[in-house]
């Protein structure tokens, strides 16, 4: 009985430990912001494969029941408590938000109408478009805006996305069925681009009633979508809602947000983990629409005529952050002459199979008020003197810190490889994930004690806000634990550019708040922004209109399917 | 027979305490925060300590560790931090599938191994020995992750035959079972052709054999019947490590059972979920061995319980 005991309790520990260590490398795909690695080329690329024309009103997507496979299975079904990017995309195909992004991540108004703000940003009243029903047959009208700001402003839910916005909303006006105003409890310019994030999407006032168990499991909206069903670890069913409004061109005010034929009968999302089986999946029709597509085998996949390969840039960047307050980073021409070093474009073509853009900011292009500076050109002489200049002609050894993947462990070789040219030893120092993440984000103290000195991560700017880009990441009130500035960046002038930024709902001067700060962290260079990464996804060749976001959430708004 | 068992069966309490008091402890001692974990990727500070609180993980180690033992003693194995849904519904609405896939593949690696085992063992050193335990040396030495996607390219993609992935019907379980199966199958044939060997060289046999009893009758009654012993045991343990979710085969086949919960739990930390799937795997265990024990009794009556 004893041995049999002790036999079990050493199998349990081998299997904890054995579980821990290949936990950590398959959390990275989902927990690192963006897919592992880089992928396809440029758009000219995507446009090799012919591109079905399907007439109008021929589409047959609408009989279609279609499989749709992805690499991780969905947390929960309420918007508020969603903090990964594939939940969130699927909610925003049942329900809809006051403002919404367009394909290229441009915010339009989608419940909303239109709206107008004071000066300082705190007060901002909002026309709400008239005419929808949530699918369970209540009125989307002010009050159920209402509703759905209350439960936003509720701590006590205890929801993880409540942070967005608990803390600026103060109290709410209705001012008649179809105007709310709502009061701010601070000046809050990313305010309208902060509705567009796919957590503030409108959820039925009966299901809010019903309380967070019930928004969790069952979620109803005014989308394109209705929930179907959900099994957990198998799959997860939407269908069709032909009466959704943004078919009706007089609602949407003009144009419809669709085309009257586009949309399946239903999509079922199946998550599967592992990339080949993925693949495997839509080679044998089991699937038709599948992302992220891996970047292993996207040049595989476009021999196949069966099969569609597309790709967009996304918003989110690769990067090297670089603690400004440890020496030799303190120097900002040691900093320079890093970002000098690196060959951008064969980082490119090494680590990402070309499936990448040259980084001109900490933010991709689509990001709101993303200004670009040009990057940094590969040249070693240049780094060298700047070394010189700073006192290290024959460089120095600093550690680069990273979770350790396959795909950074590429990165961090490659950096090591291009540093040692300018005789810069880089020791790397690869992490499991969860427990880098504890060190690193949980670490207390200035930035001149803490263990990290250069860290390899990446940002996905989920609000599509410049906010969102600059303040966790380079803010002097982000330094860990309480944000994600690992650079330990305290510039006063960039800080108070970052306030005035959100001081205003003035667009111009927001603006140009933050291309100023962007070219003061350009300047600085606390981070060495690489590469933008690319959106890859494959669908089968009849289908159209599928496409990633920006944000790497799926758009199947206008989704259409040829007649096989 | 009856006191023996219920004796057994009383004997496990303790080992399941020392188990559950392991698994909690161990469980917490994996680096890594929970709370950063489900707040999400860009969650502020702010953000993860509310998550902190709502989870009870601020709570002392001690006080977590009574709340759960109590919850248990109710039959209450806690809520996901992942889901935040009650983890008992997690565990059952995946448990058939489990055991379904299990079951499957253990059925037809028993059969296919012992077949394989007898068929070497009683023509040992012949070609027909050699064929036998290469394939069962090959068994062994396919990674599941290989065979499963040959399998998916072969049956799957190329011939349509089969879907890749997913749950639900026989059609499902086939190629995960076969995936699974195939290293059992392998150690099974290998346990029971020694096993035959064993005991073809005993004075019984002889026996048998000059009283003119046929050599099927010698193999099947006699050799086979005696040497089953050891292969019960095999397979009763290799059904425990079934059980404990075919991690690797359920993640080529995006199939729902506890293995797929399990890499999840892990990657989430999620506190509850891992525990109370250890502890139920051990529990699977410890009736296992129970049953392989009284199995013994069924098998060689000379075996006393005692």
């Amino acid at each position: 009985m004893k041995k049999r005991g002790a036999k079990l309790c050493a199998l349990m520990m081998a299997a904890v430990m054995a579980l821990t260590a290949c936990g950590g490398s398959s959390n990275s795909g989902s927990s690192t912001t963006a897919a592992a690695g880089g992928q396809t080329g440029t758009e000219e690329s995507s446009a090799a494969a012919p591109e079905v024309e399907i007439p109008e009103g021929e589409s047959v997507s609408q009989e279609q029941d279609v499989v749709a496979a992805i690499s991780v299975d969905f947390t929960t079904m309420d918007p508020m408590d969603t903090s990964d990017t594939l939940s969130g995309g699927i909610q925003r195909m049942m329900m809809d938000g006051l403002f919404g992004f367009d394909d290229d991540m441009k915010i339009f108004p989608m419940l909303a109408t239109g709206y107008e703000a004071n000066d300082e940003a705190t007060e901002y009243t909002i026309s709400l478009r008239e005419g929808i029903s949530f699918t369970d047959g209540t009125p989307w009208n002010a009050d159920a805006a209402i509703a759905n700001f209350e439960k936003w402003a509720d701590k006590d839910l205890g929801l993880k996305r409540t942070t967005l916005l608990c803390n600026v909303l103060d109290h709410f006006e209705k001012i008649d069925d179809y105007t709310v105003k709502v009061y701010l409890s601070e000046p809050f310019g990313a305010f309208i681009a902060t509705l567009a994030h796919p957590a503030c999407v409108m959820m039925s006032p009966v299901q809010i009633a019903a309380g967070p168990e019930v928004c969790a499991v069952d979620p109803v909206g005014t989308g394109q979508y209705t929930f179907g069903e959900w099994e957990e670890g198998d799959h997860l069913t939407l269908n069709l809602n032909k009466d959704w409004w943004g078919y009706d061109a007089e609602i949407c005010g003009g144009t419809a947000l669709a085309a009257s034929d586009a949309g399946f009968k239903s999509v079922t999302f199946r998550p599967v983990s592992e990339n080949a089986t993925r693949i495997a999946m839509i080679q044998s029709g089991d699937a038709q629409i599948v992302w992220p597509a891996p970047t292993e085998s996207v040049e595989l996949l476009r021999q196949d005529s069966n099969v569609k390969v597309e790709d967009k840039e996304s918003i989110t960047v690769w990067f090297m952050t670089l603690n400004t307050q440890k020496p030799p980073l303190n120097d900002v021409r040691v900093r320079q002459a890093m970002n000098y070093a690196i060959n951008k474009e064969a980082y490119i073509q090494v680590v990402m199979n070309g499936l990448g853009s040259i980084a001109t900011s900490c933010m991709g292009p689509a990001v709101q008020h993303y200004k670009g500076n040009d990057p940094y050109p590969y040249d070693v002489e240049k780094a060298k003197s700047l070394l010189a200049e700073a006192g290290y002609p024959d460089g120095f050894t600093i550690t680069l810190t990273y979770s350790n993947t396959s795909a950074n462990q590429k990165k961090a070789e490659f950096y090591k490889q291009q540093f040692a040219e300018v005789g810069i030893n880089l020791e790397l120092n690869g992490m499991e994930n969860a427990v880098m993440n504890e060190a690193i984000q949980g670490a207390t103290g200035p930035g001149s004690d803490v263990m990290v000195e250069c860290y390899l991560t990446g940002w996905s700017t989920s609000t599509g806000d410049a906010d969102w880009a600059l303040r966790p990441l380079l803010a002097t009130e982000s330094e860990p634990p309480l944000s994600y500035n690992m650079c330990y960046y305290e510039n006063e002038e960039f800080d108070q550019l970052l306030v005035d930024a959100l001081q205003t709902a003035d667009e111009t001067k927001r603006a140009e708040a933050y291309a100023k700060a962007q070219d003061i962290m350009w300047e600085d260079v606390p981070m060495i922004c690489v590469a933008n990464d690319f959106n890859a996804w494959v669908t089968s060749s009849n289908i159209t209109g599928v496409k990633l976001y920006p944000d790497q959430a799926i758009n199947m708004r206008n989704a259409r399917m040829a007649a096989k | 027979m009856l006191k023996y068992t219920c004796r057994r069966i009383i004997g496990t309490i303790p080992t399941l305490l020392i188990v559950i008091t392991f698994v909690f402890f161990f469980v917490r001692m994996i680096p890594g925060d929970p709370a950063r974990l489900v707040a999400g990727e860009q969650a502020t500070q702010e953000a993860v300590e509310a998550v902190r609180e709502q989870l009870g993980l601020n709570e002392p180690l001690p006080v977590q560790y009574v709340n759960y033992v109590t919850g248990l003693l109710h039959g209450d194995l806690g809520d996901s931090l992942r889901t935040k849904r009650p983890v008992l519904d997690e565990i059952s609405a995946r448990y058939g599938n489990t055991l379904a896939l299990t079951g499957m593949a253990l059925v037809w690696s028993t059969i296919a191994g012992v077949l394989l085992g007898v068929w070497s063992g009683k023509n040992r050193g012949k070609w027909q020995d050699y064929t036998g335990m290469t394939l069962a040396v090959s068994g062994i030495s396919l990674p599941a992750f290989w065979v499963g996607f040959l399998l998916i390219m072969l049956f799957a993609v190329r011939l349509r035959w089969l879907p890749t992935t997913g749950a639900g019907s026989i059609r499902n379980l086939i190629l995960p079972s076969i995936t699974l199966g195939v290293s059992i199958a392998a150690v099974i044939a290998r346990f029971t052709r020694s096993s035959i060997i064993e005991v073809l060289k005993e004075d019984y046999i002889r026996t048998a054999r000059a009283k003119g009893i046929k050599e099927k009758m010698v193999t099947w009654r006699h050799a086979f019947r005696n040497s089953m012993i050891s292969v019960v045991t095999v397979v009763g343990l290799q059904f425990g490590y079934l059980l404990g979710g075919s991690v690797v085969t359920e993640a080529v086949f995006a199939y729902p059972g506890l293995g797929s919960l399990l890499i999840e739990s892990v990657n989430y930390r999620d506190y509850p979920a891992i525990q109370s799937l250890i502890l139920i795997f051990s529990l699977q265990f410890i009736i296992i061995n129970l049953v392989v024990d009284i199995l013994y009794a069924v098998l060689n009556p000379e075996i006393k319980l005692g």
